[in-house]
């Protein structure tokens, strides 16, 4: 299997020149980048990485999407060190907190990315004590040029703007020989915003990097003639995935940094875009704005979108095909840990339109009760996946050998039929219907009991969006001062739409049984998101309880 | 009242949290990652009601709200049609 490096220095040397990366900028159009010239760059950083780190560090940037934060993560694969993508939404203590983990020598940054960090050296000496190499796109201005400035005073801080990539002579040595993914390899490592609130790093090997890579083109049927829609992160798994996938095919990769339904419909019209990674807050907002998408006319380039990351209430998912007539829906179902596990064909949408679909090839999946034993059609219990996108574990586990913890674990199935020696006990709940098909209930972390009973906030959120005037919501178990748990629903209306407390409880009563009925309904003006656009129910709860009314105001 | 650079940038200043000697007029607001994505509608809704202008489903775009220059030259836009 090639590596990611040489596939792209493949299309660059094809005779006709292919747009790699098109970055939108507001008021300007698209700025293109080749092939070419993105391998040639690679090129360039490979040989700085070589330079400035020891073989196989580590190369975090803190970087928005770009050309340029793109040419550095080839750069990285081709200088044989791992790269890693922080989301531009940390600020000081995470980034502080994942250079000290990855003991990290040097930081890639731009211009999103000082922003992110403006002030923050001050209080972290970890930040200070990197060598930042700051590239120059999007170019520094205003507050970004500022902060460039500050860091420059406490830290090392190599500007690639202005410098001439030093090191760039002597590049093509660099280039690694060796071509093959290897499995025992870190590429990549992910952060996800684990329970406990502080980032964790996920470990993925070069070659399940590319498999994934593989096993995805494949299921969406990716060609070089594809145009991608980027609009998730890159430090998000479904946003590197489709870099990655687009990268691999040779397809054009359309970069956009505004996530507003107008934005998204218009690219897609002038790019004339082939396919949409989406998560549920893009699909939900592009439902509730009036915009639409139209296959027979301005939009008949798009071929497919998907709905990854999370679930969209039943309501928005039954309204999604028209906002999108003709244009196929794939449902995805996966975790960092262990990457896509599902996928629901757009053929099957209408039928098993709650289901997240069946196991990925090369993907094998079990629903397990809490003893271990499998779970019979229809019953509820832990999904478990084995096979492809396995992680290698958490980044404290550095020494290339898997170590087990609560989520990796021996597989437990492991035999004839299935040869994976590891498996991901997700801590997600769902049952498997008559056909394969696996249905999500929730976090097991996130179940409630209330008097006996069990809660899955899923199905009352479900519900609570159904009432006239709401957008969202979000359905949390809150432990009170009394040692009792209850249920709060926040809630999200639409803009100009009125309701109150009392009536989202009598309205309720008719649709849910009374220990599902939420106790407390809170109002959100604005429901907050993770860095991967998921309502950020962590917040909700602590300003809840902490009863910071500003954060969650009562707005009726 | 009418909307001004001024009233723009007191608003940025002390509702949305940002320091308002680090932004002028053509500083990207939303697409830098300065101001959160999940204030876009407070600022909308201040628009609106200061500028006197409805933001229509296709004009909610960043073309129209990344930074204070865009936002005062959509609101003169809409008052010149």
């Amino acid at each position: 299997m090639e590596n990611l490096f040489e596939l792209v220095a493949r299309h660059a040397g094809q005779s006709e020149p292919r747009i790699a990366v098109s970055k939108w900028r507001p008021g300007d159009g698209f700025v293109e980048t080749s092939y070419g010239e993105l391998s040639r760059e690679a090129k360039r950083f490979a040989a700085l990485f070589a330079q400035l780190t020891p073989a196989q560090a580590m190369i975090p940037m803190l970087v928005g999407k770009s050309a340029d934060s793109i040419a550095c993560m080839l750069g990285a694969a081709s200088a044989d060190r791992p790269f890693c993508f922080l989301n531009t939404k940390y600020r000081g203590p995470q980034v502080a907190a994942i250079l000290d983990g990855i003991d990290a020598s040097i930081c890639i940054a731009d211009a999103a990315g000082l922003v992110a960090l403006r002030g923050a050296w001050r209080d972290h000496p970890r930040i200070a004590r990197t060598r930042w190499v700051v590239v120059g796109e999007p170019a520094l201005t205003g507050i970004s040029a500022e902060a460039a400035e500050d860091l420059q005073r406490v830290a090392d801080v190599i500007l690639l703007g202005e410098h001439d990539r030093h090191g760039a002579r002597g590049a093509e040595e660099e280039v690694r020989r060796h071509g093959s993914a290897r499995a025992n390899v870190e590429a990549t490592c992910l952060f996800t915003s684990g329970s406990t609130g502080a980032p964790k790093g996920v470990l993925i090997s070069e070659a399940d990097l590319m498999r994934r890579v593989a096993t995805e083109i494949s299921w969406f049927a990716l060609t070089k003639e594809d145009v991608l829609l980027s609009i998730l992160p890159f430090s998000f798994d479904v946003g590197l995935n489709q870099l990655m996938t687009a990268l691999a095919v040779g397809a054009e990769l359309v970069l956009l940094d505004s996530w507003l339904p107008a934005d998204i419909v218009s690219t897609t019209e002038k790019r004339k875009v082939t396919g949409i990674s989406g998560v549920p807050s893009i699909w939900q907002d592009l439902i509730n704005s009036g915009v639409r998408f139209d296959k027979g006319g301005r939009h008949a380039s798009l071929r497919y979108i998907t709905i990854s990351g999370g679930s969209l209430s039943r309501k928005y998912l039954e309204q999604l095909p028209s906002v999108a007539p003709g244009v196929e829906i794939f449902k995805t179902y996966g975790q960092t840990e262990a990457f896509r596990a599902t996928s629901l064909r757009p053929e099957d949408y209408q039928n098993k339109l709650e289901s997240v679909g069946k196991a990925f090839p090369g993907v094998r999946l079990y629903v397990v009760r809490d003893d271990g034993t499998r779970c019979r059609v229809g019953e509820i219990g832990e999904v478990v996946h084995t096979g492809l996108g396995i992680m290698m574990g958490y980044l404290e586990r550095t020494d290339g050998n898997r170590e087990l913890s609560e989520k990796l674990r021996k597989n437990p199935f492991h035999g004839q039929d299935d040869p994976s020696p590891f498996a991901v006990f997700t801590g997600d709940l769902g049952y498997l219907d008559d056909e394969g098909y696996l249905f999500l209930k929730g976090r097991q972390d996130g179940m409630l009991k209330v008097m006996g009973n069990r809660v899955y906030p899923q199905e009352v959120i479900n519900q609570i969006v159904t009432l006239p005037g709401v957008r969202e919501a979000v359905v949390s178990g809150v432990t009170r001062a009394d040692g009792q748990t209850v249920v709060v629903a926040f809630v999200a209306l639409l803009r100009g739409a009125e309701l109150s407390a009392a009536a989202v409880r009598k309205m309720l009563s008719a649709k849910l049984p009374a220990f599902m009925i939420p106790k407390e309904i809170v109002f959100v003006q604005q429901m907050p998101r993770t860095p991967s656009g998921k309502p950020d129910q962590r917040r909700l709860v602590e300003e809840y309880t902490a009863g910071d009314r500003e954060g969650v105001a009562p707005c009726a | 009242m009418t909307l001004s650079k001024e009233l723009l940038l007191e608003f940025v200043e002390e509702k949305l949290g940002v320091d308002a000697a680090e932004v002028d007029e053509d500083t990207p607001l939303f697409s830098s990652g300065i101001i959160d994505s999940a204030s876009m509608v407070d600022l909308i809704v201040f628009v609106e009601s200061e500028g006197n202008v409805k933001f229509g489903p296709d004009d909610i775009t960043l073309d129209h709200l990344d930074s204070i220059g865009r936002i005062l030259r959509f609101v003169a836009d809409r008052h010149e049609q």
